[in-house]
């Protein structure tokens, strides 16, 4: 398999919520990464910081407001709003040949989403969620829930769905009588599972895993993590992991990006992350961890992020930039410099 | 250190329809003041559950089979519900897992947390009316004794007696006015000088609508002090608001930065000026002189001159009346001890004697029996003129009766079951193991034993009382009762009180919080109004059940740090109950981690994290990954046990790859390896074979050691090193 080629690839997404008349909150403001195949891709955050939006947006739940994202090279969201507004702006300013123009790459994306989705794209891109209890419709039997997303394709052979439901529920250690049961017989690790056999049933390629561990007690996380590393390994599958519990991405991821605001502020290797933070916003985060040892927690100091007095973006607007290689920090020109500095100096150590 | 609170032996079982589930099986820990204990376990665990014991607020279906928690010596589980209302809230206090719904959405924060605090002024007031009346009449009592020991008629004795404790209420009543009214000047000046930060803060970034509003607020809170103090500088403050509130009319036409400036010059200036009065409000002055200096026109320390004199003659005789007060009440004191310590031999023989006629079982009608001598005696026994120590025998009679009430319906429950035995055989079954007719019984004969014990202490005490403290302690009290049933709160003062809990549980601009509805905050900020009503009654143990659970990273560590930080500002002692062993290393002193009910392993968090003894332990750790982790997880296989049916021996050994055939058979004990540090595992039995944690754990200890397993040598390090 092709490691390094590009299986997903974000770029300059953007999502606005409406809140009142004419207001807008921007969940999502201008991400653009790229997901190789298979790997474990995480995003970190706390909450509200945009991550499971941009989950969201690549599986097609949310429609973007900019930007676009491709899925093997294949348009599969765009973001219309904010380019009918540039549009718009261009019109009014008289550059109607740029506006006609851009009014007609637009139309092009619009069809190109609509016929790849169509086309079953995006089959390939499957989500588990955070609660493994209200994600589950506690009327419908686990075959039901697995099978569900087979018949909605239009598959009709009840032999050929039973056997995909009873490997898919083999491969996340459930046993073939489970299938008959209700959510409500299974422990939140097991529903967990079974989440994750929905998600297997349909040859998903990508797996968006959205705080899949959050909502469980540790001894039970254990056995999804597990689960989704095997996935990982045998299958090849591509995850993106979204958490804001740091060890375990830490512990699970091979590159992650870290957000703030809608903003992603980072983006580096896990180990290259971990061990040379670089935006203030991460070294926070990653002072705020709490380590299974007592000697060494009674003596933390934890670091505060107040981007007020960090950053002075009044005259610089910050973009994303490479500081090492495959380390990207969002800083503006003045921050790119002292960055850059610093990684020297670790180079020359 | 002493303990703040006991649990001994507590049995927790809930009726359900499918059988009895026992959520909480005979558990045994100590709080120590100041500390803060970790309860650790999985969903399931019944750590909840042991929370909720202590806060007396189980689900109606839970039976409590056996078991004691001792607070302030005495057994909270004994207490009824009106005792409970005065403990619950006010001494323990509780912080739950979801933010949002332990705060009323509806309301607006600020009322959550005033609400509490007016409601509890009005019950304290009332609470305090009653005792102090109560108290009274057995001063009267008293003293008619301690007057007729000195040779007094009885008519002349009552007469004085009379006489003596009106004044002396007087004289409590009056000084206790003047200290509510200086904590009142206290609080006005919180009100105004909050209202006038309000002020500047508007003229700084507001509206000049907002900066008028703000203004008047100024007013209003100018009108609500009437006190002699702020009377006598009204002169000088009023003139100066009204020139603000000109001023900004005038903003409000024309915004102007120079106008700005010139009103933030005087607020700066009011601001100044109340500091310096509230310096002097802080010494207690002499309120009568201001007064008096206030009428005349003259200067505060002329007026302190002139009424001098007069302040030291009425001194003086308020003096002579108390010295010879204090001795009479000393005598009266002591007399009643004698009286009372006769009294309480009697008790105990009587006690001692029924305590060795219960045997195994003890039948309704000699329950009731005993109850009914019992009873009179004891509360007979109860010393007067006490300071409030006889607690252990305050509660006894309701206890008592209690404990015979629950023997009886355990009998006529266990009638009805024999009626539907074939129907419903197996839940019969259950039944008969929690709760037993020697078990309620037991709870009989152990409620004499305290009061036995309390009696004994009581007359061994008595010996070597000192009268002179003791006597001066009875005053305090009486003191504090009469201050606490005149002391009205007004809504203003806990605002400015409820805006100072919002200030020290870290939340930025409290004011502008204060109107807000729990939707308007973040998640982090909700815990913390949490916070800041669980304080607002002072409680002196705080329960956290999982209050980081629903958070993320960097505001869990913002709440760790806000809860380490209370502990120590307010001397707390804290439960802290969670799933996630990587939370509690930073904040725990001692870590308890329970399976199925009961506790598995005990002690410092040290013993716990570097020298781990049971594998319950070892599996949590291990399936937890940190930063340096990359080898696979263990998971642990399997589900906890079900409850209604728990398993004969250990309820871990089904998950347990190093379970033995004794785990099977038989529960294991709780074995000591040090003073402190305790654990239920039959692998430390010393026929046991010799096994190693798991891997992952044991690297994990030797990488943040720097020493084996087994070899870590725990004592805590110095603070400052």
């Amino acid at each position: 398999m092709d490691q390094s080629s590009t299986i997903l690839d974000v770029q300059h997404a953007s999502k606005l919520f409406p809140l009142k008349l004419g207001q807008y909150t921007r969940a999502v403001n201008d991400v653009t990464f790229k997901v190789n195949r298979g790997e474990v891709f995480g995003i970190v955050g706390e909450s509200g910081c945009g991550k499971t939006s941009t989950g969201r947006c690549i599986i097609g739940l949310h429609e973007l407001s900019g930007g676009d994202i491709f899925y093997d090279d294949k348009r599969i969201n765009t973001g219309a709003m904010l380019k009918k507004k540039e549009i718009k702006r261009l019109r009014r300013e008289g550059h109607t040949d740029e506006a006609r123009r851009l009014a007609e790459e637009l139309k092009i994306a619009q069809r190109e989403v609509k016929e790849n989705r169509k086309a079953g794209v995006l089959n390939d891109i499957q989500m588990i969620f955070q609660d493994p209890v209200s994600s589950l419709d506690p009327r419908m039997t686990v075959r039901e829930i697995i099978a569900e997303g087979l018949i909605i394709q239009g598959v009709k052979d009840k032999k050929y769905i039973d056997k995909q439901v009873y490997d898919a529920l083999e491969y996340v250690r459930l046993v073939k009588d489970h299938a008959n049961r209700y959510p409500h017989e299974f422990s939140g690790g097991q529903r967990q599972r079974i989440g994750i056999a929905r998600a297997l049933v349909m040859k998903a390629k990508v797996l968006i895993a959205d705080e899949p561990v959050s909502a469980l007690d540790v001894s039970i996380q254990a056995q999804v993590i597990n689960l989704l590393d095997q996935l990982r390994e045998e299958q090849g599958m591509t995850i993106l992991f979204i958490a804001h519990d740091l060890s375990v991405v830490k512990y699970f991821s091979d590159r992650i990006a870290v957000m703030y605001f809608g903003n992603m502020v980072e983006l580096a290797s896990s180990d290259d992350l971990f061990a040379h933070p670089f935006h203030p916003y991460t070294q926070s985060l990653l002072s705020s961890i709490p380590v299974p040892d007592p000697r060494s927690e009674r003596k933390r100091k934890r670091i505060p992020y107040v981007p007020e007095l960090v950053h002075d973006y009044s005259v610089d607007k910050p973009t994303l930039h490479e500081i090492r290689p495959n380390h990207w920090v969002r800083c503006n020109e003045a921050e790119l410099q002292r960055y850059r500095a610093q990684a020297e100096d670790l180079l020359v150590r | 250190m002493s303990v703040k609170l006991d649990v001994r032996n507590l049995n927790v079982t809930f009726w359900t329809n499918t059988g009895t589930v026992q959520a909480v099986r005979n558990i045994d820990f100590q709080l120590n003041e100041g500390e803060t204990l970790a309860i650790v376990g999985e969903s399931g665990s019944g750590k909840s559950v042991t929370a909720k014991t202590i806060m007396g607020i189980l689900a109606p279906n839970a039976t409590i089979g056996s078991g004691e928690i001792i607070y302030n010596g005495m057994d909270i589980l004994e207490l009824n519900e009106d005792q409970f209302h005065e403990l619950r809230g006010n001494e323990i206090a509780m912080i739950f897992q979801d933010p949002l719904s332990s705060l009323n959405p509806i309301v607006r924060v600020g009322k959550q947390l005033t609400e509490a605090m007016e409601a509890n002024n009005i019950t304290r007031r009332k609470r305090a009316t009653k005792e102090f009346q109560a108290i009274q009449a057995d001063l009267k009592l008293g003293l008619v004794r301690a007057y007729e020991h000195d040779g007094l008629s009885n008519s002349e004795a009552n007469h004085k007696a009379n006489q003596n404790v009106d004044r002396f209420a007087r004289l409590l009543a009056e000084s206790g006015k003047e200290s509510t009214r200086w904590q009142l000047a206290r609080d006005f000046f919180d009100v105004y000088s909050g209202n006038l930060e309000d002020v500047r803060v508007n003229l700084i970034g507001g509206t000049p609508e907002k900066v008028l509003i703000a203004l008047e607020e100024v007013n209003a809170s100018l009108a609500h002090i009437s006190h002699p103090l702020v009377v006598h500088n009204a002169s000088e403050i009023e003139p100066k608001i009204k020139q603000l509130t000109r001023q900004a009319k005038q903003l409000r036409r024309s915004d102007d930065h120079a106008l700005r400036d010139e009103m933030l010059k005087v607020i700066t200036e009011l601001q100044a000026q109340i500091e310096k009065i509230r310096k002097d409000v802080d010494e207690r002055p002499d309120f009568l002189a201001m007064g008096y200096a206030d009428l005349k026109g003259k200067s505060w320390s002329e007026g302190s001159n002139v009424l001098g004199n007069i302040n030291k003659l009425r001194f003086e005789l308020d003096k002579d009346f108390l010295d010879e007060f204090t001795k009479d009440l000393e005598l009266a004191i002591k007399l009643s001890m004698e009286d009372s310590v006769g009294r309480k031999q009697a008790a105990l023989k009587a006690m001692s004697e029924a305590y060795d006629s219960i045997g195994e079982t003890i039948s309704n009608s000699e329950a009731e029996q005993v109850a009914a001598k019992l009873t009179p005696l004891v509360n007979e026994a109860l010393n007067n003129l006490d300071v409030g120590k006889d607690s252990a025998a305050l509660i006894f009679a309701p206890a008592l009766d209690n404990a015979v009430r629950e023997l009886k319906k355990f009998r006529q429950l266990s009638k009805l079951r024999e009626g539907k035995k074939r129907r419903k055989k197996f839940r019969k079954a259950n039944l008969s193991e929690t709760t037993s007719e020697e078990i309620l019984t037991q709870n009989i004969k152990s409620i004499i034993n305290r009061a036995m014990i309390s009696f004994e202490n009581y007359i061994e005490e008595a010996e070597h009382i000192e009268y002179g403290g003791y006597t001066q302690c009875f005053l305090a009290k009486l003191e504090n009762l009469s201050r606490d049933k005149d002391y009205k709160l007004s809504g203003e003062v806990a605002k400015e009180r409820a805006v100072r809990y919002l200030d020290e549980v870290g939340i930025p601009q409290p004011r502008e919080r204060f109107r807000q509805y729990p939707f308007e905050l973040s998640g982090g900020m909700r815990q913390r109004v949490v916070i800041a009503i669980a304080l607002s009654s002072n409680p002196d143990v705080l329960i956290c059940d999982e209050p980081t659970t629903a958070l993320d990273v960097t505001i869990q560590a913002q709440i760790l740090d806000l809860i380490n930080d209370l502990k120590v500002r307010r001397n707390l002692s804290v439960i802290f109950i969670t799933h996630d062993l990587g939370v509690v290393a930073n904040v725990s002193d001692r870590i308890a981690v329970m399976y199925a009910g009961k506790i598995v392993e005990y002690g410092t968090s040290e013993e716990v994290f570097y020298n781990p003894q049971h594998p319950y332990t070892w599996a949590l750790l291990a399936s937890m990954p940190d930063l340096e982790t990359k080898d696979k997880l263990q998971s642990i296989p399997g589900t906890p046990p079900d409850m209604t049916f728990p398993p004969k021996g250990d309820a871990f050994a089904a998950r347990n790859p190093y379970a033995m055939e004794i785990d099977f058979e038989e529960q294991p004990p709780l074995i000591k390896i040090s003073d402190t540090h305790y654990a239920a595992t039959w692998l430390l039995h010393p026929d046991a074979p010799k096994v190693e944690p798991p891997e992952i754990v044991t690297n994990r200890i030797k990488r943040m050691t720097g020493q084996d397993y087994g070899e870590v040598t725990l004592h805590v390090p110095d603070e400052e090193a």
